[in-house]
């Protein structure tokens, strides 16, 4: 057995380090029991000791059913089942050796279950129903007060109806944590603390915490010493943060008795688990020990109070986001074409209401645009630039009195500002100015001494809690966490805003981009589809022309050895004949017959070479010939054997080159076969002593050089009904002839074959008896044919 | 004067043989090889060749060829069915002195081929 009284001095220091919650002793009107989880008892206070009957030694672990009874060890199971954390509960009477106690269960973070007694005084029972009635009555009035100083007020009046202190406080912590008393209900003749402020360093850290652990206080009297509690098998001290009994520190003490309070009593009200005011009851003169009841009663008030300010919150908060909303709603769809300072302008009013400023400035490209309250110098703006600039774009800071210290000369009724920089492309700087509040605090003594120093080298807390006052300037209101928020928010948007306004200036540009390159992207699409389409038909000409070329080699063998087979047996035929004809010895009949077999044959070898002839491979030997002769001797050339031949039969035939007498004729082996087939024709069908003109001349038709050729005859003319039938091949005219060594009726055919192959063409003038004209006009293709002048 | 005439076909060198011999003496042969070997002997003055032998291992061309590499002397000409300009051409590149298609007049060879060797004495 050991005893966990903290004895060790606390030095103040590092008061915030004083282990509250382990000192190891109890108020003495509490009675503590500590048990582990298999109900064994662990711990006990010293004034508890009766209770546990005749166990002297420890040697076996004691039951908790032997000490609190059967049922209280029901209980006891039922709460271990359901325990959470920092819950307490309070449990009904038990009657333990006789004597009612009500006992209030907790689970400590060390997994021991307390067990805290409390005798009851049966005396006490009468004043709980009028005190029921007298809360429903509390409760019912909140829904009447829509602030926290009116419920206040009804609060620290209840309680102190409830309870007797001689002063009860509503007191509520700002953001720094100081205290300010918003509402108090004293005994008549005290001096009234309402309106004062105390500093934080009041209500030490761990003190807070605990508040908001454990949210009951009762110090019956400070000038209890308590009693010590002893672990059975343990020396580890026990975590008494959530005893109800737990007994004071020496600090608190000490401060309590220099304000003068005997006795105290404290609730909690939280809000989002953090300490967010108390109420606070002091006796002066004597102890004032709350019971179990009235303990309860003040917890569920204050329960109550927490009830309505989350409430309250949410409806403010609420508000405050309907707002937000309305504000962020008209700037994201407010034009793109105005400025941020236009935009902030334009919504100041709902800024104002939101952000509680006076003015802002919007510092932009080197440009600052002021609405409202501003300060007046730039140097200002620049300084609080570099002192407040964070260097990340989207971060910002603010404070509410800094501006005081800014370089100003000029009296600005500025007291915080909020600066943020909202800006992608460039520093988009945006001040908020917060009006200077001039505040007077009074403070319950002198905040910066809260601690003096003594001789024994510790600070003691402070002894003077005289009115100290004082008076705030250049501070603003604080931005408050909602308010920073907003600030962030209100920051995004307008970066936002600007981000869309890019996007959509590059989504048009970006659009355009890809539809330009979606147009180029087709184009070459097409391009290639055109391109293959034209490789396509390229393959598809070039096996039309393999194809030609082996139809043309294939008719190249085929003519070749038609040709030989044609020749060989007709010379058979043609030489045989020939023999018999010359053969003395053959009857004039059988000459007459071979002479007539040899004819016949000559003409179908005649026929044959004249169809050969329209063979082009012969062409093509004529268009690669080397030698270009000038026209006038390829006339010369070709027709004197002719003239020659036509004198013996009495024709005769005439040239004449009218002009450009010095070109080179091309395809001379085609245009001699033209004039050939013309001028056997004309001989062969003009009739004894026919004249033949054969006139050739270069004249420009139509910006095109034809070369023209006339064979001109003054024979009987060709009658209009046989003109179109002369062209057909075999045909021989109407006219039957009796030359059957000449003529196979081709001869003009070959020669519009000819002219065709030219691209010329070939035109007929004839009447009966007028004669006959045949005018062949050929183009010049210039690169064939050139002059040579 | 002599004409030597190789050819394969019957017909033909029984025309050639009938129809100039009011010219010359004829010779007519049927195998490439064998003419190659009177032609070598060059107491002819003209010598016709076919170009299409049956032979399938020596042509008209071959048969040329051979005799002008024996130094023959006599005009040669080729005789044949294969008409045509390009043919003409092949036979005067080949070597040959005169070019006759088929069919070809006894009268017509008998002038040009004087001719051509009176020029050519000349």
């Amino acid at each position: 057995m050991y005893s966990l009284e903290n004895k060790g001095q606390v030095l103040l220091e590092n008061c915030e380090d004083e282990p509250i919650h382990l000192l190891g002793k109890l108020q003495s009107h509490g009675l503590l029991f500590g048990f582990n989880h298999h109900l064994k008892l662990t711990h006990f206070s010293a004034n508890a000791k009766h209770l546990l009957g005749d166990v002297s030694s420890f040697e076996a672990p004691v039951e908790l059913s032997s000490i609190l009874g059967t049922s209280a060890e029901e209980s006891a199971r039922e709460f271990l089942k359901s325990a959470q954390p920092s819950f307490l509960r309070y449990d009904h009477m038990y009657t333990i050796l006789a004597e009612p106690y009500r006992i209030a269960w907790s689970l400590n973070d060390d997994q021991v279950l307390l067990a805290e007694l409390e005798r009851v005084d049966p005396s006490e029972n009468s004043a709980s129903n009028s005190s029921i009635a007298e809360l429903q009555g509390f409760i019912q009035n909140l829904r009447s007060y829509h602030n926290e100083e009116d419920i206040a007020v009804q609060v620290v009046a209840y309680f102190r109806k409830l309870t007797g202190f001689d002063r009860v406080m509503y007191y509520k912590f700002d953001h720094n944590g100081d205290g300010e008393v918003l509402a108090e209900d004293k005994k008549v003749g005290l001096e009234s603390f309402l309106g004062l402020r105390y500093p934080a360093t009041d209500i030490p850290a761990q003190a807070r915490k605990l508040y908001e652990r454990n949210t009951v206080r009762s110090i019956c009297n400070i000038k209890d010493e308590g009693v010590p509690i002893y672990g059975i098998k343990s020396t580890a001290p026990i975590d008494l943060s959530l005893s109800v009994y737990r007994s004071v520190s020496p600090i608190h003490v000490e401060y309590l008795n220099n304000m003068g309070v005997r006795a105290t009593h404290a609730n909690s009200i939280l809000h989002l688990d953090k300490l967010w005011g108390m109420i606070i009851c002091h006796n002066y003169d004597e102890a004032l020990h709350v019971n179990f009841e009235q303990r309860q009663l003040t917890a569920l008030c204050a329960d109550f109070v927490n009830s309505w300010l989350v409430n309250s919150e949410l409806i403010r908060t609420a508000k405050r986001k309907t707002l937000e909303a309305e504000w962020l709603a008209g700037f994201s769809s407010g034009s793109s074409e105005l400025s941020v300072f236009d935009e902030l302008k334009n919504s100041f009013p709902l800024l104002k209401t939101l952000l509680g400023i006076s003015g802002f400035s919007v510092l932009q490209g080197g440009e600052t645009h002021h609405h409202g309250m501003h300060p007046h110098g730039k140097s200002v703006l620049d300084y609080l630039i570099t002192n407040m600039q964070t260097g990340k774009v989207g971060e910002f800071v603010y404070t509410d009195h800094h501006f005081g210290k800014a370089e100003a000369t000029e009296d600005t009724d500025i007291g915080g500002v909020a600066l943020i920089n909202a800006g992608l492309a460039e520093d988009t700087f945006i001040f908020f100015y917060r009006p200077e509040k001039k505040e007077v605090y009074n403070w319950a003594g002198k905040p910066t001494m809260t601690y003096e120093k003594s001789g024994r080298h510790n600070l003691n807390p402070r002894k003077s809690f005289e009115l100290w006052q004082e008076t705030v300037k250049g501070k603003s209101i604080p931005w408050s966490p909602d308010d920073v928020k907003f600030l962030s928010d209100l920051t995004d948007a307008i970066e936002v805003k600007e981000a869309l306004v890019v996007r959509e200036a590059q989504e048009k540009k970006g659009y355009s981009e890809v539809f330009r390159s979606f147009q180029r992207k087709n184009e070459i699409k097409k391009l290639k589809s055109d391109l293959e389409k034209m490789q396509r038909e390229f393959t598809k000409t070039e096996q039309v022309i393999d194809e030609a070329k082996r139809v043309n080699e294939l008719k190249e063998i085929v003519m070749s050895n038609m040709n030989h087979e044609m020749r060989t047996p007709l010379n058979g035929i043609i030489g045989l004949s020939d023999l018999i004809e010359g053969d003395p010895e053959a009857s004039e009949d059988m000459k007459t017959y071979a002479g007539l077999i040899r004819d016949s044959s000559l003409r179908m070898l005649y026929t044959f070479t004249r169809l050969m002839k329209l063979d082009l491979t012969e062409i093509k030997a004529d268009k690669t010939s080397a030698g270009k002769v000038v026209i006038t001797n390829f006339l010369d050339n070709l027709l004197n054997p002719v003239k020659a031949k036509l004198r013996l039969e009495n024709k005769t035939l005439e040239w004449a080159i009218h002009n450009s007498k010095d070109t080179l004729i091309s395809n001379p082996i085609i245009k001699e076969q033209i004039i050939i087939n013309l001028v056997n024709n004309a001989a062969q069908y003009g009739g004894d002593s026919v004249h033949i003109q054969v006139s050739a001349k270069y004249l420009s038709l139509s910006g095109k050089r034809v070369l023209h050729i006339s064979v001109e005859d003054d024979g009987p003319g060709i009658p209009e009904d046989e003109q179109n039938m002369i062209f057909e091949p075999f045909y021989m005219g109407k006219k039957v002839t009796d030359r059957l060594d000449e003529g196979s009726g081709l001869g003009l055919y070959i020669v519009k074959s000819y002219v065709k192959y030219l691209r010329g063409t070939i035109e007929l003038q004839s009447q009966p008896n007028k004669g006959t004209k045949f005018t062949v006009s050929i183009p010049i293709e210039t690169r064939d044919e050139d002059t040579l002048h | 004067m002599k004409i030597l005439y190789i050819e394969d076909n019957y017909v033909n060198r029984l025309i050639i043989e009938k129809s100039m011999a009011k010219y010359a003496t004829v010779v007519a042969e049927e195998n490439g090889f064998k003419g190659i070997e009177l032609g070598k002997s060059d107491d002819f003055d003209f010598i016709l060749i076919d170009l299409n032998l049956a032979d399938p291992e020596i042509d008209g061309f071959g048969v040329l060829k051979a005799l002008k590499k024996e130094g023959v002397k006599a005009v040669t000409a080729a005789v044949t069915a294969f008409a045509g300009s390009d043919w003409k051409k092949k036979c005067l590149d080949a070597g040959f002195d005169l070019y006759f298609p088929k069919p070809v007049r006894a009268e017509e060879l008998w002038v040009e081929l004087n001719e051509f060797r009176d020029a050519r004495n000349a």
